[in-house]
């Protein structure tokens, strides 16, 4: 993975999890939803990008007990908000950066 | 114990995480939630449950993503399975030095220390006799060294194995394979050339190498249908 798609991947994990906490499959089910399906991740991928995320103190989680299994539920911090924000904006202004070069 | 293509994705799962205990069981804890969930939920939309497990693991993607082994953890391994290869290689060289032995006293010392096709000898034919009995004895008693050597370090190492299932039994099976072939070419060679003087020269190695190659493969083999 590239730095590029690994900050792809850490910003599409943060904007499904500003919307409200959500575990792992909550969280691939709604990347497919919300993208008509155009991103289709090898699931396992995301859990490494989850615990990096935690590592940097942008998401934490806590583990409750659904169907008989341990399941874990991420929530973005108030720092993953800020996060959040900043890589959004760095975002917003690459594609109109690209736009303008290539419309 | 039942072989569902979920238990089985989190086995191999299991196998290749290179981890601390808690970052280990969280990932399977994680993943096992992750493959039920989703195989339920393809199981609700008509699939039989045999076909949702396989969906979800498909879906889920293969292994090497999530984890991936310390580098420094692979090159011990690798040098420990060389030292494997190296004994065992070594240690069939002494056993070949005792058939030498045995042909020794069995045809007489031109079956091993007859003119040979090998370029390299020039003894006589006593001194290739003794030196295909003594040099290769004391090769195997290397090679037995070295044994202890790898034993001592895997009985150190509490890790999982990195190195795929059965890969270094098949290197083994195809080191002494080749071994075989050579050593089958050069008695035949050798026969043809001069008859039976210096035939057993090769020929008692080739009689040790078979038996390691056939062992090899079945190790290999046996360790491939146990990863399924």
């Amino acid at each position: 993975m590239t730095a590029g798609s690994k900050n792809s991947v850490d910003l599409l994990l943060l904007g499904v999890l500003r919307r409200g906490p959500a575990h792992g499959y909550g969280i691939i089910a709604a990347l497919r939803e919300r993208s008509d399906g155009e991103f289709d991740l090898a699931e396992g991928t995301i859990y490494p990008a989850l615990h990096r995320l935690e590592k940097a103190g942008l998401v934490e989680s806590s583990v409750d007990i659904a169907q008989g299994r341990r399941r874990r539920t991420y929530a973005l911090t108030p720092g993953g908000h800020k996060e959040f924000a900043t890589q959004r904006r760095d975002w917003n202004g690459f594609v109109a950066s690209m736009q303008a070069v290539i419309a | 114990m039942s072989h569902t293509p979920i238990e089985d994705h989190l086995d191999e799962l299991l196998r290749r995480t290179h981890a601390d205990a808690r970052t280990t069981r969280r990932l399977l804890d994680e993943a096992s939630d992750h493959l039920h969930t989703a195989a339920t939920e393809q199981q609700a939309r008509g699939m039989s449950r045999q076909e949702a497990e396989m969906e979800a693991v498909r879906q889920f993607g293969p292994v090497p993503p999530i984890t991936r082994a310390p580098v420094l953890a692979l090159v011990v391994e690798t040098l420990r399975a060389a030292l494997l290869l190296t004994g065992c290689g070594l240690a069939a060289v002494g056993i070949s030095g005792f058939v030498a032995l045995l042909m020794n006293l069995s045809f007489g010392r031109s079956f091993v220390g007859g003119v040979s096709v090998f370029p390299v000898r020039g003894g006589s034919v006593d001194e290739t006799a003794a030196d295909a009995v003594v040099l290769r004895i004391i090769a195997g008693l290397v090679g037995l060294l070295v044994l202890l050597g790898y034993l001592a370090l895997r009985r150190r190492s509490s890790s999982p194995p990195l190195l795929p299932a059965g890969l270094v039994d098949a290197l083994g099976a195809v080191a002494f394979a080749a071994g075989t072939a050579g050593l089958a070419i050069a008695a035949t060679d050798q026969a043809v050339q001069n008859g039976a003087s210096g035939v057993g020269f090769p020929l008692s190695g080739a009689l040790v190498t078979l038996p390691a190659t056939v062992y090899f493969c079945l190790r290999a083999t046996r360790a491939l249908l146990a990863s399924g």
